[in-house]
């Protein structure tokens, strides 16, 4: 598993924490047992469930086995690593400061939050654009044998008349 | 395929029938009112659907899939995965009996029976992370 996978699954796993967490004092809440400030952090909790959790992980799955164009080539992999930047930025910015707004509540909390959703947008969109190529066929060994011989009969066909046969070295 | 992979696999396509006969009845409730009875299983089918399936599918998936640790202890402490497993099943059972029970009709016993459902999902969530942690590597261990 590649470094920037291990680092998404790595934070999807404690984003999976903190979303446990956070729902389960809303149960709590609900529960009547709790303040019910709490209900503030129903966005956050949702946010951090959804995207820190399930479409980090995702991401960093895709990055480990999507196929390769090459051999240990995996594209344009600073796209990738921006998207782990920006989506993990959104994140804490838009949910993580949010969570604050039970003790100071104002204006600031819609602008924050909306500005972190679209942060973690532009991280998904990139990622997309950085996949995108790695969207392929897999490449089986019968596939490259047949690649093979394809490639053996074209060279038979297009050696001149009278020379000899290639061999292989 | 490991055993407790099956088991988690099974128990998530349960729920993932359970939450979507839920949202069925719950949003046929919503366009034709046939029985106000059901606006108490919002936001339950949901979190059956994301947690129950979603959520432990993936868990049994990884705990398949993922690198093992080493050719001895493969997919680390057995334990800690079963209990994992028991807790969050158990969690969301209860969170099935007392969301709706509370909506319904508050009282103390369903009061606790949601903090103990929050318990033991935060504990599942804890252990799930305990025994994938290692199992988050480059290669697999020898």
């Amino acid at each position: 598993m590649p470094r920037l996978s291990r680092l998404f699954v790595r934070f999807a796993l404690v984003y999976l924490i903190v979303g446990f967490i956070l729902g389960g004092l809303l149960l709590t809440a609900k529960a009547g047992l709790i303040d019910q400030r709490v209900w503030g952090w129903l966005l956050p909790h949702a946010d951090i469930m959804l995207v820190g959790w399930l479409v980090q992980l995702a991401m960093g799955v895709s990055f480990w086995i999507l196929p390769r164009m090459r051999r240990d080539y995996r594209g344009h992999v600073v796209l990738a690593w921006t998207s782990f930047v920006l989506l993990n930025g959104g994140l804490i910015a838009g949910s993580g400061l949010t969570l604050g707004s039970i003790w100071f509540p104002g204006n600031w909390v819609l602008i924050v939050y909306v500005s972190g959703l679209v942060t973690q947008g532009l991280a998904v969109c990139l990622f997309a654009v950085y996949a995108w190529p790695r969207i392929l066929p897999t490449i089986t060994g019968a596939d490259v044998r047949r690649q093979q011989q394809a490639q053996q009969v074209k060279l038979q066909r297009n050696r001149p008349r009278g020379s000899p046969p290639e061999t292989r070295q | 395929m490991p055993k407790l992979t099956r088991w988690s696999l099974r128990s998530a396509f349960i729920f993932l029938m359970l939450g979507s006969i839920g949202a069925l009845l719950y949003w046929t409730n919503v366009l034709w009112e046939w029985l106000p009875l059901l606006d108490v299983i919002s936001p339950t089918y949901l979190h059956l659907i994301v947690v129950g399936w979603l959520t432990q599918f993936i868990f049994g998936v990884i705990y398949w899939m993922f690198p093992i640790i080493s050719k001895v202890h493969p997919r680390g402490d057995t334990r800690a995965a079963w209990a994992m497993f028991v807790c969050l099943n158990a969690g969301l059972l209860a969170r099935m009996v007392f969301e709706p029970w509370r909506a319904f009709s508050p009282n103390i016993v369903n009061a606790y029976g949601l903090l103990l459902s929050a318990c033991l999902q935060v504990a599942a969530a804890v252990l799930f992370v305990w025994v994938s942690w290692d199992r988050v590597r480059e290669r697999a261990g020898t």
